[in-house]
C-alpha cells in the first residue's frame, strides 16, 4: 500500500532501473517507455520480467525500461527518445494518432480468454445503496481515480453517456488520485456515493483482504463471455505494445516475435497478465474517445474558439489590426482615387478650355493675318494702281495742257474751226484715258478705310506681336517703348497695324543687311502735339543721300527681291488717314522712320 | 504800287512744268518755271503772283511747301495739282490756306479758269497790302502824343476824359485831334477809327 501512494519520481529512479536492466554497455540501447499509472515501483514490478526476458531473446540490445507519467510518455515520443512503448489502450490511441506509434503485441491476461475484451469498469457501491441503475447517479457524488485513467474512469464515463446521463453536468464527479484503491475504500467509508474501479480491482482488493467481501457491489453487473470480472461497462483491448515510427522494422519484428514466445512463466506473480499475442484492434477504443470527445476527438468548436482567442490573442489581434488597417486603407485609397479622379477629370476640362482658348486664340491670329495678306494685297495692287495712274497721268495732263493751250493760241488767232475742234478732241481723248485711269484705280481700291477711333499703342502691340516670330528666327530683338496712355486717332486698324508691320520688316531688312552686332528694333510711341506719333528704328546701317531722298518713290528700292512698294504703301495709307510718314532723325546710326496721325476729333 | 503778277510752276516733271507752261502763257503773265520745292524757295523773290504746285514730289513735297508759304508768303494763293482720290491730301491742304487744288487730269480751260480765279484772290490780297502799307505810313507821322490821342479816340473817349486821362487841358487835346485827322486825310472820326483798325490789321 505505502508503495503504491508515492508520487511520481521518474527521473530520480530512471538511472537505478538503467543500471539494474543494462547488461552489456556495448550493446544497441532499446528504450521502452511505459505508462507508470500507479507509480514507478508498480510500473517496474509489473514490466521488468517481460523487459528481461527480451534481454536474454535478444542479447545484441541493450533494453532499458523507463517508467512516464501521460506527460512524460508524449514529450520522450515528441523527443524522439523512446523505441518502444507500453500504454493503456486509451493513451495508446491518443499517442498513436500524435506521434505514429504502431502496436506490434497486445497483453494476454488471466481475466479474459479474448485479449480484445480485456478492460472495462466496475462502478462500485455499498451493498445497501438504493442505487440500480446508472441514471440513479444523476445528482449523486461518484468518485474516479484520474481523469486520464482508462479502465478506471474513460470506459465509465462512455456508459453512463449511454445510459442517457450528462455525466460531466448531471453526476457531481470527483477524483482522488493514484493509487485507484482509494475509490474503492472512499466508497466503503461512504464518503462518496458511488466509485469507478477498473474491471478486476475489486476481485482482486478482495481476494488481497484489502476489502471486506460483499461490502461493495458492481452497479448494473455486465456478463461477458469469457471474462471472469464484474463490469458495468463493455469490454476493450488490453495493453498494447508498441513500436514508436522511427524503429527499424527488423528490431520491432525480431521484438515481436520474442514477446509472442514468451512464456507465462516470465510474467511477474500476483499479476493478471500472462503473456503476448498479435496485436488486435484498437478501433472500439477509438470510438469511445470519440464517443467522449476527448483527444485526439477534441470537438473544434466551442473550445477551439475560446482556445484560440486565449492562445493567439496577440495574433488575432494583429490580425483585426491588419484588417481594420486594410478597411482604412481601402477606404483612404479609395478617396485618394476619387479625389485624383476629380482633380484628373478637372484638371482635363481646364485643358480642354485651354486648348478652345488656344485654338480660339490661334483661330484670331490666322483671321488676322489673313486679313493682313489681304489688305497688304488689295494695297499692293491699289498702290501698283495709283503709281500707274501718277504715272499716266503725268503724260496725259501734258497732252491737255498742249491741247489747251493750242486752243487758247488758234481762237486769238482765228485759225481755222477744223484745227480747233481737232485739239479739242486731243484735248477730250486725253482725259477719257485719265478717267479710265481713274476708274481702274477706284475698281482696285473700292475697300475704303472705315475709320473708327483707335489707339494707336493697340495696332504697335498687335503689330509687334505678330511680327515677333519673324523677329525671333532672325536674332532681332524688338523694343516698345510706348506712351502711358494715347489720345486715340481716327482710322482703320488694320492698315495702321500693316504700316508699322511694314516699318518693322523694313527695320529687319536693314538689320539683316547691315549684319551688325547689335542687332535692335525700337518701336516708340508718343504724343506730339495734336498728333500722335510713332518711330521704327533700326540699329543697320543707315541710308545714302540718294536712298533717302527717293526713299518714298514707288518703285525704288535697296533691295534685289524688293518691289518697291512698301514704304510707299505706307506712306499712302498714313496720309490717308490724314498723317504723315517721314524719315526721321536717328541719333544712334541706323534708319529711323516715324508717322504721325491726327488726334480724332481734333479740329479737321 | 503796281500790281504786276507773275505766275509760278513747281514740278519735278519737265514734261509737265513744259506743257504747262505751254497752257499758262496763254495768259499772257510772265512766267517761272522750278523744278523742286527747295528750287522755288531759293529763286523766289516775294513778288505777287500765283503759284501752281505739284503735290507729288520726290524730296520736299508741294504740301510741305505750300504749309512753309503760308507763314512767309501768305500774299501769295497756291492752287495745288493733286492725283486723283487725294482728298485726305486736298482737305489738309485747303485747310493749310491753300486757294485751291486740281485733280489730275484736268480739263485745261477749267485749270485757266482756276488760274485767272487765283489772281483775282492775288490782286485783292495785294491791294489791300498796299492800302494797309499806305495807312501805316500816315499812322507814323504822328506825333507820340497825337498818336496818344489817336489810341483813346479809337476806344470811343470823350475828348474831357482824354484831357483827364493825359493830364492836358481840354484845349490840347482838340489841337491834338485836329492835327492827327488831318495827317490822317480823314474827316470824320468814323473815318478816323477805319483808318485806324485797317493799319493795325485790327480789322481782319
Amino acid at each position: 500500500m505505502n508503495t503504491r501512494a508515492r508520487p511520481l519520481r521518474v527521473p530520480l529512479l530512471a538511472g537505478v532501473v538503467t543500471l539494474l536492466l543494462t547488461t552489456s554497455a556495448l550493446a544497441v540501447e532499446v528504450r521502452i517507455g511505459v505508462l507508470a499509472y500507479r507509480g514507478v515501483e508498480q510500473a517496474v514490478e509489473s514490466w521488468s520480467g517481460t523487459v528481461d526476458y527480451l534481454q536474454q531473446a535478444l542479447p545484441g540490445y541493450g533494453f532499458r525500461l523507463l517508467p512516464l507519467d501521460f506527460t512524460a510518455l508524449d514529450a520522450a515520443l515528441a523527443a524522439g527518445e523512446l523505441d518502444f512503448v507500453l500504454t493503456n489502450p486509451g493513451n495508446y490511441v491518443q499517442l498513436e494518432t500524435a506521434h505514429g506509434i504502431s502496436r506490434i503485441a497486445t497483453v494476454e491476461s488471466s481475466v479474459t480468454d479474448d485479449p480484445r475484451y480485456s478492460i472495462g469498469s466496475a462502478i462500485v457501491v455499498r451493498r445497501d445503496a438504493a442505487l440500480q441503475q446508472l441514471g440513479d447517479l444523476r445528482g449523486r457524488t461518484l468518485l474516479a481515480v484520474d481523469r486520464d485513467a482508462f479502465g478506471g474512469y474513460q470506459v465509465a464515463l462512455a456508459a453512463l453517456q449511454a445510459a442517457g446521463l450528462d455525466p460531466l453536468r448531471e453526476v457531481r464527479l470527483r477524483f482522488v488520485g493514484f493509487p485507484m484503491d482509494r475509490v474503492a475504500q472512499a466508497v466503503a467509508a461512504g464518503e462518496v456515493d458511488a466509485g469507478i474501479l477498473r474491471a478486476c480491482l475489486l476481485e482482486e482488493m478482495v481476494a488481497e483482504g484489502e476489502l471486506a467481501p460483499g461490502r461493495l457491489r458492481v452497479l448494473v453487473p455486465q456478463g461477458h463471455y469469457g471474462f471472469r470480472c464484474a463490469v458495468s461497462t463493455p469490454l476493450y483491448p488490453d495493453w498494447p505494445f508498441a513500436k514508436s515510427r522511427h524503429t527499424p522494422r527488423e528490431l520491432a519484428k525480431r521484438v515481436a516475435q520474442a514477446l509472442f514466445s514468451l512464456e507465462s512463466g516470465h510474467a511477474p506473480s500476483g499479476t493478471t497478465y500472462t503473456g503476448w499475442t498479435i496485436p488486435v484492434d484498437y478501433q472500439p477504443v477509438h470510438e469511445l474517445f470519440r464517443r467522449l470527445e476527448l483527444p485526439p476527438y477534441v470537438p473544434t468548436p466551442e473550445a477551439t474558439l475560446r482556445d484560440l482567442v486565449r492562445n493567439y490573442w496577440q495574433w488575432l489581434l494583429g490580425l483585426l489590426l491588419a484588417a481594420a488597417w486594410m478597411v482604412w486603407h481601402t477606404a483612404r485609397v479609395e478617396q485618394q482615387v476619387r479625389l485624383r479622379t476629380e482633380q484628373l477629370s478637372a484638371a482635363n476640362e481646364r485643358l480642354r478650355q485651354a486648348m478652345q482658348e488656344q485654338a480660339a486664340a490661334e483661330e484670331i491670329i490666322r483671321q488676322r493675318e489673313a486679313d493682313l495678306a489681304h489688305a497688304a494685297r488689295v494695297n499692293t495692287v491699289g498702290e501698283l494702281a495709283a503709281g500707274m495712274a501718277h504715272e499716266i497721268n503725268q503724260p496725259l495732263a501734258a497732252i491737255g495742257n498742249y491741247a489747251e493751250g493750242c486752243l487758247v493760241r488758234l481762237r486769238h488767232q482765228g485759225a481755222a474751226p477744223e484745227l480747233i475742234d481737232a485739239l479739242g478732241e486731243i484735248d477730250a481723248q486725253a482725259a477719257r484715258a485719265g478717267a479710265i485711269v481713274h476708274r481702274l484705280r477706284s475698281f482696285l481700291r473700292k475697300e475704303e478705310p472705315k475709320p473708327v477711333p483707335i489707339d494707336l499703342n493697340d495696332a504697335v502691340v498687335e503689330a509687334v506681336s505678330l511680327f515677333t516670330p519673324e523677329a525671333r528666327r532672325h536674332k532681332v530683338v524688338v523694343r516698345t517703348g510706348l506712351a502711358a496712355s494715347l489720345p486715340p486717332v481716327c482710322g482703320e486698324l488694320i492698315q495702321i497695324e500693316q504700316v508699322v508691320l511694314n516699318l518693322l520688316r523694313n527695320a529687319l531688312e536693314a538689320v539683316e543687311e547691315g549684319r551688325c552686332a547689335r542687332r535692335e528694333i525700337a518701336v516708340t510711341t508718343a504724343l506730339a502735339g495734336d498728333r500722335v506719333r510713332v518711330t521704327v528704328a533700326d540699329s543697320g546701317p543707315g541710308l545714302n543721300e540718294e536712298a533717302r531722298r527717293r526713299l518714298f518713290e514707288p518703285f525704288f528700292t535697296t533691295k534685289p527681291q524688293g518691289m518697291g512698294l512698301g514704304l510707299s504703301i505706307s506712306r499712302s495709307l498714313v496720309e490717308g488717314h490724314g498723317g504723315r510718314l517721314v524719315l526721321a532723325d536717328a541719333p544712334g546710326g541706323g534708319t529711323a522712320l516715324e508717322f504721325t496721325l491726327p488726334i480724332a476729333g481734333g479740329d479737321e | 504800287m503796281s500790281f504786276e503778277p507773275t505766275l509760278f510752276v513747281v514740278d519735278d516733271d519737265e514734261a509737265m512744268r513744259r506743257s504747262l507752261k505751254w497752257l499758262l502763257e496763254t495768259l499772257r503773265l510772265p512766267l517761272q518755271t522750278f523744278d523742286s520745292a527747295e528750287a522755288f524757295l531759293e529763286g523766289y523773290d516775294g513778288a505777287p503772283g500765283v503759284l501752281v504746285l505739284d503735290v507729288r514730289m520726290s524730296g520736299m513735297s508741294g504740301l510741305a511747301l505750300q504749309e512753309r508759304l503760308a507763314g512767309s508768303a501768305p500774299h501769295l494763293p497756291v492752287i495745288l495739282l493733286t492725283a486723283h482720290g487725294d482728298v485726305p491730301m486736298a482737305v489738309q491742304a485747303m485747310h493749310a490756306g491753300a486757294f485751291d487744288f486740281v485733280q489730275k487730269p484736268y480739263n485745261g480751260q477749267a485749270l485757266l479758269e482756276r488760274v485767272q480765279a487765283a489772281l483775282r484772290e492775288a490782286r485783292f490780297r495785294h491791294e489791300r497790302q498796299g492800302e494797309r502799307a499806305v495807312l501805316a505810313g500816315r499812322l507814323a507821322s504822328l506825333t507820340p502824343r497825337e498818336r496818344e490821342v489817336l489810341d483813346l479816340v479809337a476806344s470811343g473817349e470823350p475828348n474831357k476824359q482824354i484831357a483827364q486821362r493825359l493830364g492836358i487841358s481840354l484845349r490840347t487835346v482838340e489841337v491834338h485831334r485836329h492835327n492827327l485827322m488831318e495827317k490822317l486825310n480823314a474827316h470824320t472820326v468814323g473815318e478816323v477809327i477805319r483808318i485806324f483798325l485797317s493799319a493795325t490789321g485790327a480789322a481782319e
